[in-house]
């Protein structure tokens, strides 16, 4: 699964920087149609698919120390974003980017895992309380008895599928128009092209 | 971008001119002390009012307290609001206010983490204003930084504002096509790809030229390489560098030694 040397060709080299660019651009056309969710790691995760899981953990790392330069509260959260991205390129390497319903699959596995990162950071660096929108679920969850950390977890795990699931379906329907030609031109064309 | 020089006397103000590494070393110390040091965070709050006559200096204190009061406004009402007053509370510690029973304890502890929480925005904050990423990145090439490191970092600079004048385009055009990015959630939604699937792949395309690029320059090469305009250093950073590990370690120090001695 992990081969540094076949996964970081030129074509990752050159492709990671226009990820990042594109998680920031789309990220940005989101908030502009006024959508309920983030969409913030499509570049990540379409890395992950085309590169594999150790050039989609580096992309989400650096997308947010790029990011950090625009709004210094994304550089806390990079191992978050290097999460989605390596376990992005886990999914597709077992076949999950092979056809929808999959696709969904793996957004959901993401969608599970990560508050596993997030929370001790959201924890440990917030207080638990990362100032969103979302946070009012925090707050009820702690009104009800609930302790801190674990509501962080719950809320955490409530968002992210409502995040990562769409994330994960758009980034399938991104990488299915793209030319076979070009795709094959990457390090794992084999995680969504099928062999014929 | 945060980045911005707003004159020749910015430029020249000794934030600007530090090395970027230096910058970054001095961050993490004022970062690691907020929040390993026993006690109070106060400490690294002193730092940051101490250096607000440089940022005087250089002519961007106020767009400094500006950014920094946008980015600490929601988080500071949301952890207060649920500290003080949605955390349960022990008989002992709270006072009640009319009806409503205010959490001391809790508002105490909101406090704590404000405050670390405002030294770590403000650090970064104060990086990101003073460095531009080419001279980081630059500096960072320098000390043997790994180069694919180097370029991704540098070249995503390059290709954000050219992807958003791109995206404009494409919005501009899909919009005179007649689609809807206003309007019910569903018709937002069902914008969204048209959006955004013409900027993939026009930015997909460009991917080979620049890989076939990287190739030619024989970037994946090794070897010595040299550069245009090095980065000039002055003669005490290395010295304040130093100064930083050894502070750094001997903070994780006196944090390994409480949690587990």
């Amino acid at each position: 699964m992990f081969n540094v040397k076949r996964d970081f060709s030129s074509m990752t080299i050159a492709l990671i920087p226009t990820a990042i660019a594109l998680n920031i651009v789309i990220g940005q056309i989101v908030a502009l149609l006024k959508l309920p969710v983030y969409m913030d790691c499509i570049g990540t995760v379409l890395v992950g698919i085309l590169c594999g899981p150790l050039a989609g953990a580096l992309t989400g790392a650096l997308s947010n120390v790029v990011w950090g330069f625009f709004s210094p509260s994304a550089l806390p959260f990079f191992p978050v974003a290097a999460w989605i991205g390596f376990v992005a390129g886990c999914c597709a390497h077992f076949g999950l980017m092979k056809n929808w319903w999959k696709a969904i699959l793996a957004g959901l596995i993401i969608a599970v895992t990560t508050p596993f990162v997030a929370t001790p950071i959201v924890v440990y660096v917030y207080g638990g309380v990362e100032g969103s929108g979302a946070s009012l679920l925090t707050a009820v969850m702690i009104k009800s008895g609930v302790k801190i950390t674990s509501a962080a977890f719950y809320k955490n795990l409530m968002v992210e599928p409502l995040d990562k699931v769409p994330t994960v379906l758009v980034a399938f329907a991104l990488v299915s128009v793209l030319s076979k030609r070009l795709v094959s031109k990457f390090s794992r064309a084999e995680n969504v092209l099928s062999r014929s | 971008m945060l980045y911005s020089t707003g004159s020749t006397e910015t430029e020249e103000s000794l934030l600007y001119r530090l090395c970027p590494v230096t910058k970054l070393f001095s961050a993490v110390v004022i970062i690691l002390s907020a929040f390993l040091l026993p006690g109070s965070p106060n400490g690294g709050v002193i730092i940051i009012i101490l250096l607000l006559p440089l940022l005087y200096k250089a002519g961007i204190l106020i767009k400094y307290l500006k950014t920094l009061t946008v980015f600490l406004l929601s988080f500071v009402i949301f952890i207060l609001l649920i500290y003080t007053f949605f955390l349960p509370v022990e008989a002992t510690d709270s006072v009640k206010l009319l009806t409503i029973t205010v959490n001391v304890e809790g508002a105490n502890r909101a406090f704590f983490i404000i405050q670390r929480v405002a030294v770590l925005m403000a650090t970064l904050l104060l990086f990101s204003m003073t460095t531009s990423p080419q001279r980081l990145v630059k500096d960072l090439y320098s000390r043997n930084c790994h180069p694919t490191i180097c370029y991704i970092i540098l070249s995503s600079y390059g290709l954000i504002p050219m992807m958003r004048d791109r995206a404009q385009a494409i919005q501009q055009s899909q919009k005179a096509r007649g689609l809807e990015i206003e309007g019910s959630l569903a018709q937002r939604i069902r914008s969204l790809l048209p959006l955004i699937t013409p900027l993939v792949i026009s930015v997909f395309s460009n991917v080979e030229e620049r890989a076939a690029a990287l190739e030619v320059k024989g970037f994946r090469l090794s070897g010595p390489k040299s550069s245009l305009n090095p980065i000039v250093e002055m003669r005490w950073e290395g010295l304040l560098r130093l100064l930083c590990v050894c502070i750094s370690a001997g903070i994780l120090g006196q944090w390994l030694w409480r949690q587990y001695i």
